[in-house]
């Protein structure tokens, strides 16, 4: 069975308002993704961004 | 004067060195509660018998002659949302109001390791989802300022009751604003630690990309105290981070901003602000000038840039809650609160690609960032929040049309720091506004705690907000 956008699990209908709004966030999101993204996220993933916060604290002793 | 009246660290040395008991202390504040609870609602629960019998622990461990830890005797109630094995923690929800946790939390075992005493738990936005101090299962906190307007949020009750001098400090948690923002409101010290900075093991999670966890406190020293007994590593929580603990206490106790570089925010930090935000921003950087600081421009506020970074906030924030919140949604929706509920639900509409695209970007905007930022200045200075303090009854919108502009509107401020992983301290502004606390954040690098609590501390000698209190 599929399931439809307003209905994320079975049995359960979320409001039109909810959609409204998720449009919206995703929206801008994915205008800030353009933004930043320049071409490919190869080479990267989420967690290396701990490897950029242990890097700057030597950078600004 | 009351004991209550006293700082956290006056309090611990008054008990190490046999001045007071722990057990006054905890009558002390228990009388405070007794007396100011009823006009602000800043407790959900108050522990009296567990704060007696751990207060007695503290003065017969005293009394043997044993070393007492930096918290000693300090009785501390916290943002109820954090586990302590067989206690209840109701998470601000009616849907756990029976939660009783069978794991104690690693920041409120580090507290009662070096000597403080639970007292209880602190009113909270429910699932520490929103940014105003209203709860629709507990009711609204109130402003020990002005009871008549709002605390802000998520962590309502740690920045109420701090203020009102009914805890000596409070833990909160911060997603998007929810430690400094009370701090701000309430006129306080509150801590946004680096991201990891902290153990989050048995802390209710929100959005486990965002979320941090941070003390609310009445002065820098008290705030600086509190975090060097949370931080650092645990193993319990794999994601917190392994980079050494630096001395906060020293550097709170060795104020000086001798030529640190404080870079303004403008910008998006300015943008539709109250007059009366930036005359007391101004204040606050006319105070840091005083204390020695050197003051020049940033473009950290670009209007763009920090927008869109709200926007991979958003995004990473929704799955995420709404991932922790799906099974209850599924099972007892009604039993959520309407803000609650309509904050989760678009959660489950975003695509997972874009969910993982706004992660797999934050290495690059943030390293982007700081040496964009961090090269011009030491610290970032920006208001906490740029509005008037509003009143209960005007941001009581609950799921009505427009709310997620009020939202917005009062976390403006403080939310793209979560993205950016930066920690920021809230530190009240010299004059009150209208007779409400302003405040400014203070923001670093990642892990510049230290130094930001040494500079905080040079500019509270010259703000002298410590030295007023609300009437209540």
């Amino acid at each position: 069975m599929s399931q439809s956008s307003e209905e994320p699990f079975p049995g359960y209908v979320y409001s039109s308002e909810a959609a409204k709004r998720a449009d919206n966030i995703q929206s801008a999101g994915r205008k800030a993704i353009f933004k930043f993204a320049e071409g490919s996220l190869f080479d990267t993933e989420p967690a290396l961004v701990d490897k950029i916060m242990a890097k700057n604290v030597e950078a600004h002793k | 004067m009351s004991l209550t009246d006293l700082t956290l660290f006056e309090a611990t040395k008054a008990v190490v060195k046999g001045e007071v008991t722990s057990l006054d202390l905890v009558e002390s504040t228990l009388n405070r509660i007794d007396a100011v609870d009823p006009k602000l609602n800043a407790f959900i629960r108050v522990e009296a018998d567990t704060a007696r019998s751990e207060a007695a622990e503290i003065d017969q461990a005293r009394a043997a002659g044993k070393n007492l830890g930096p918290l000693a005797g300090v009785p501390l109630a916290h943002k109820d949302m954090y586990y302590r094995a067989g206690g209840l923690t109701t998470c601000g929800s009616k849907i756990r109001k029976d939660f009783r946790p069978t794991v104690t939390s690693t920041a409120l075992a580090r507290l009662k390791t070096d000597g403080a005493v639970y007292l209880g738990g602190l009113n909270m936005a429910e699932f520490a989802f929103g940014p105003t101090g209203h709860n629709e299962h507990f009711g609204a906190c109130r402003n020990p300022w002005d009871p008549s307007r709002i605390t802000g949020g998520s962590s309502s009750g740690s920045g109420s009751a701090t203020a009102a001098r009914m805890t000596f400090g409070a833990l909160g948690s911060d997603t998007g604003g929810s430690i400094r923002l009370p701090a701000g409101l309430c006129g306080i010290v509150g801590m946004k630690p680096t991201q990891t900075r902290v153990s989050r093991f048995g802390v209710m999670g929100l959005s486990f990309s965002l979320d941090n966890v941070g003390p609310l406190t009445r002065t820098v020293l008290d705030n600086a105290l509190m975090l060097a007994s949370i931080a650092g590593y645990d193993p319990e929580d794999p994601t917190s981070a392994t980079v050494p603990v630096d001395d906060y206490v020293g550097a709170a106790q060795s104020p000086s901003c001798n030529g640190i570089r404080i870079g303004v925010a403008r910008g998006y930090f300015e943008k539709d602000a109250d007059a009366a935000a930036l005359t007391a921003r101004d204040e606050a950087l006319a105070a840091f000038k005083s204390a020695g600081a050197i003051i020049v421009e940033t473009d950290a506020g670009n209007l763009d840039d920090v927008k869109a970074i709200n926007a991979l906030s958003a995004l990473t924030m929704g799955p995420e809650a709404a991932t922790l919140h799906a099974h209850w949604l599924k099972t007892c929706r009604d039993d959520y609160g309407a803000q609650m509920r309509a904050r989760c639900e678009p959660g489950f509409q975003y695509s997972g690609v874009d969910y993982l695209s706004a992660l797999q970007l934050r290495p690059k905007i943030v390293e982007e960032f700081i040496q964009r930022v961090f090269s011009d200045c030491d610290f970032l200075l920006a208001p906490t929040f740029n509005v008037e303090t509003p009143t209960i009854e005007e941001t009581d919108v609950l799921d009505h049309q427009g709310f997620e502009a009020v939202i917005a509107r009062i976390s403006q401020c403080t939310r793209p720091f979560n993205y950016l992983t930066l920690p920021g301290l809230a530190l009240p502004t010299p004059s009150l506004v209208a007779g409400m606390p302003g405040s400014i954040q203070l923001v670093g690098p990642p892990f510049s705690e230290a130094r930001i609590y040494q500079a905080a501390a040079a500019y509270e000698v010259e703000a002298g907000y410590t030295e007023r209190s609300p009437d209540l």
